[in-house]
């Protein structure tokens, strides 16, 4: 047996408080002459053996009395078949910890129900042998404890905001810490916690949250023989499914050419008739599907769509509808205007080309004297180089600030150090056939990253003799001596990129543009596909949740974005929210890896199919309530004065 | 110089006495006097009150021949009257240690106050009275006297006397029955803790010999409720040790025990045709005498 409140434990000691009184009276008893000595010694021998056995009782109840009462304010506990339980071991609490990710709407071959209805039924089993037991759901998506009378409330089409299906993504360790946090809040004694899960990998991310994993199985731990941990495995892989993603969206004049990736998991048709949709208007578009992974790049004319609408894409039905489906917004097109300034006429017409717009116009050129913020209001951004003033650095930053990108690079004279927010090193140069390379860089997004059909830029093949390296940033790609080549810096709402070097021959082979040219022209085509006034979140983020405090309506029929993916306008603005990328990843765990990171506790793990009770501990404080009850009854019982009649010799008598 | 005489008058109930004042305590029983009185004799005398007629028989005195009846019927009659008598009234009072028992009043406070009392109406009418002080060592004896001048010594005996020893109530009550010759009416003023088949005993020695027998129980009120709450020590005031009990434990078989005491008295007396009178100490001493007065006050007693 053990206790919940073992402190309470010392109460025991109360139950001396009857024989200390009772020996106390002896002590204190009063001292009375007396002449009917004989009657007394009579009724003492006459009652000697009942009234010696029901002081004794009364004193042995009342001493029972305060134990178990001492006993029931400690909580104990003890197995579910034990004689003290008087209940079938029924918890205090049963948690439903209920991953609502986008990946728990698949389903298996053989069963029609989505893993989510699989989690949702084996809680009802689960809650079905405990009637009497708290009934709290916690879902990844709201992550707050949800109250339920009967476990069938669980399909209740009413309830559907916290039992139904989302496009969210889920952090579970979190969201079972919130379990914790809420059993702990609580003062729950015994509860049963049915974590259910198709352990995508992505939804519990097994490395950043080792924090998380120490403090749940800390807690777990130290409540081990209280609250279960039992984990509901729904790991089955669908056989077969397609998802989609946005990778990007290239907004053109007159249509939209968004770049989705395509992923098919087991063998389905290899022509898929896409279903579209533009701003209401419904359309096909079929696709050769020849692999398992397609980049698509689809295009959407314009010309009789307003400036700025909303277009989705839907594959045809498979065995997980939630990631069928992908959203985008597009807006007016406004061509990036650039602007290149610097002192050096021959770096001004090399960056001027290089940044020249799909019809062949050249960047305009900014005069090398004082730089007027008027000059660069209309534009998007600024490729510069060279000297400047200090007016010059100020007129830069609100640039940045108000959304502006700004290119720099390093100035050619020696005394020039840099501006108030980015300055380079000292000049380097290397002599004769010695050159500083390029060895790595980030080739997964940005300006540097590979093309779309998976060629990298040939950065390593960069010859830099001369380079100045950028102090502050992030560094996007490095030398091979480890120092930045090219820097990003976000500052205000915009972001300058900073180059070490200049296109200039006894710079660098730079001016050759292999790798300035992808550069600026990703960077104008970023500018451009971006618009102000369109945004694009991932459905269950922050921003989705700050949305449904504030004025938001729906183009595509959802209801809430932060769980439903769809089209909003929010503020004004037009949204679009897609399930998070992380939801495509087909990366699972196995439960046993769960077990792994939680090594105080031994999580039981079942299936769907096979839920069973688990509680092998309860409390039984009722039973030493009902025991303090009963021995009180009995000590008032035998306190009862017996129904004899009294003598009658109150007055005078007399007889003749 | 004279010894200073106490006065113990103060025993004598004044309440009682003008309660009863006036009007002779008669015994149903005949007693033998030595003297007229007011009580039946078992000899016929020469009072106002008819008897019977018996015939004349040769030797007897002719004066209390009946010359009216020798008129009418040629025969010679005999007419006989009551002879009335004075009492002899003897006092038993139980002077053992558990008479002190009692508050405000002990019970032998209350006896001496009830013995002196009645002594001083049985005196007033002309009866003899005697005292008997009860205990085991020095017991005090009166003879009785119709002297008025006996109340005085009735009292000086009882003033002083002070409750001690051991309950010697049935052996008393046996030596009074063998030391009291003549009919004589004995009041046992006591708390009768003593085994009661040993006084019934002692009363039915009484009897024979032609006494009337009168019982006060006295009871102290504490006696009769036992009503304590707290564990109590009990000393013995005989002597016998102490006992420390609970008494809400006992008490339901203490009151039983002592029920059963009083009615085994109670019955003994009613088949011995004595008097019992149960008597709480804490009520007013009238009370008890008008128990006792009860058909004895005015003509004859019942």
């Amino acid at each position: 047996m053990t206790f919940l409140q073992p402190l309470a434990l010392f109460g025991l000691l109360l139950a001396l408080a009857p024989i200390i009184i009772h020996l106390l009276n002896l002590l204190r008893h009063r001292t009375q002459a007396w002449a009917a000595t004989r009657f007394l010694l009579q009724a003492r021998k006459s009652s000697s053996r009942v009234s010696k056995l029901k002081r004794w009782l009364t004193l042995l109840f009342r001493v029972l009395a305060l134990g178990a009462l001492a006993f029931m304010l400690s909580r104990p506990m003890t197995g579910g078949d034990s004689l003290f339980s008087l209940s079938k071991g029924s918890p205090e609490a049963l948690i439903l910890v209920l991953d609502r990710s986008a990946s728990m709407e698949t389903r298996t071959e053989t069963d029609p129900r989505t893993k989510r209805e699989i989690a949702l039924e084996a809680f009802q089993s689960f809650a079905k042998p405990w009637p009497e037991s708290r009934l709290v759901v916690i879902d990844s998506a709201l992550r707050e404890p949800f109250f339920i009378d009967d476990a069938a409330s669980v399909k209740d089409p009413s309830l559907s905001r916290y039992f139904g299906p989302t496009d969210t993504a889920a952090d579970l360790p979190a969201t079972l810490i919130k379990a914790i946090e809420w059993l702990n809040d609580t003062g729950v004694g015994t509860a049963e916690i049915l974590l259910a899960s198709d352990m995508q990998a992505s939804n519990w991310e097994l490395d950043g949250n080792s924090d998380a994993f120490v403090r749940i199985n800390r807690e777990l731990k130290e409540k081990e023989d209280f609250w279960k941990l039992i984990l509901l495995q729904l790991d089955d892989t669908p056989p077969y499914n397609l998802n989609l993603a946005f990778e990007q969206v290239n907004r053109k004049p007159k249509s939209v050419e968004p770049v989705l990736n395509l992923s098919r998991k087991g063998t389905g048709s290899e022509r898929v008739l896409f279903s579209t949709n533009t701003n209401g208007k419904p359309g096909n578009l079929e696709v050769d599907l020849s692999s398992r992974s397609t980049l698509w790049r689809p295009s959407f004319q314009l010309e009789d769509e307003p400036d700025e609408g909303w277009i989705s894409i839907l594959s045809p039905d498979d065995f997980c509808l939630s990631d069928n489906v992908g959203y985008l917004i597009y807006g007016a097109t406004e061509p990036p205007k650039v602007a290149v300034r610097s002192q050096h006429p021959r770096v001004s017409l090399i960056l001027r080309s290089a940044s020249q717009t799909e019809d062949g116009d050249l960047a305009d050129s900014l005069p090398a004297g004082s730089l007027d913020l008027k000059d660069l209001g209309i534009r998007r951004i600024l490729a510069h180089q060279g000297k400047f003033d200090a007016e010059d650095d100020a007129t830069l930053q609100r640039f940045v600030n108000s959304g502006g990108t700004l290119v720099l690079f390093p100035p050619d004279s020696p005394d020039s150090s840099g501006f108030s927010f980015l300055s380079w090193e000292a000049r380097e140069e290397k002599k004769d056939d010695d050159f500083f390379y390029v060895n790595a860089w980030r080739k997964d997004s940005g300006l540097l990253a590979n093309s779309s059909d998976g060629n990298r830029l040939p950065l390593d093949k960069l010859d830099i003799r001369i380079r100045r390296v950028p102090v502050q940033g992030e560094p996007i790609a490095y030398y091979s001596d480890g120092k930045p080549f090219l820097t990003s810096l976000t500052m205000g709402k915009g972001v300058i990129y900073s180059f070490s070097t200049l296109p200039l021959d006894d710079w660098s082979g730079l001016a050759n543009g292999y790798v300035l040219v992808p550069a600026l022209q990703r960077l104008i085509e970023e500018s451009s596909s971006s618009n102000t006034f369109i945004q694009s979140w991932a459905c269950g983020g922050k921003e989705t949740r700050d949305a449904i405090l504030t004025d938001f309506e729906s183009m595509t029929g959802g209801k809430d974005p932060s769980l439903e993916a769809g089209v909003y306008r929010v503020e004004g603005r037009l949204t679009a929210v897609n399930r998070p990328r992380e939801e495509n990843e087909a990366q699972f765990l196995k439960a046993g890896m769960i077990g792994g990171k939680l090594p105080g506790i031994t999580p039981r793990i079942m299936d769907g199919e096979n839920v069973s009770e688990s509680t092998d501990r309860t409390e039984v404080w009722s039973f030493f309530l009902i025991l303090c009850l009963v021995l009180l009854l009995g000590e008032a019982f035998l306190g009862q004065p017996a129904l004899a009649s009294k003598p009658d010799t109150q007055a005078t008598s007399t007889n003749a | 110089m004279a010894r200073r005489r106490k006065n113990y008058f103060h025993y004598v109930d004044q309440d009682s006495l003008s309660r009863i004042s006036g009007e002779p305590l008669l015994t149903p029983f005949p007693m033998e006097g030595s003297v007229s009185g007011h009580h039946r004799s078992p000899h016929k005398g020469s009072s106002v009150e008819f008897a019977e007629y018996r015939e004349y028989t040769p030797g007897e005195d002719p004066k209390r021949m009946d010359w009216r009846v020798f008129a009418r019927t040629d025969r010679y009659y005999l007419k006989e009257f009551e002879a009335e008598t004075n009492l002899r009234s003897h006092f038993a009072l139980d002077c053992s240690g558990s008479m002190g028992f009692g508050d405000p009043k002990s019970k032998l406070e209350f006896g001496k106050t009830l013995v002196s009392t009645l002594s001083y109406l049985y005196v007033g009418q002309g009866d003899a009275v005697g005292l008997h002080t009860l205990r085991r060592r020095n017991p005090q004896v009166l003879p009785a006297k119709r002297n008025p001048s006996q109340i005085q010594e009735i009292l000086e005996v009882l003033g002083p006397v002070k409750p001690k020893g051991d309950t010697f109530l049935a052996p008393a009550l046996h030596e009074i029955a063998e030391t009291v010759r003549m009919r004589a009416m004995i009041f046992v003023v006591s708390d009768m803790l003593d085994e009661p088949s040993e006084i019934l005993d002692a009363i039915l020695h009484l009897r024979d010999r032609k006494h009337e027998v009168v019982l006060f129980h006295l009871f102290d009120r504490q006696e009769l409720e036992f009503d304590f709450d707290r564990p109590t020590r009990f000393v013995d005031l005989e002597g016998g040790g102490s006992l420390i009990t609970e008494p809400t434990v006992i008490r339901e078989e203490y009151l039983a025990r002592l029920d059963e005491h009083v009615e085994e008295l109670r019955k003994g007396c009613m088949e011995s045709q004595a008097r019992y009178h149960v008597v709480r100490t804490d009520k007013p001493l009238v009370d008890a005498i008008d128990q006792f007065s009860a058909g004895r006050i005015g003509g004859k007693a019942a």
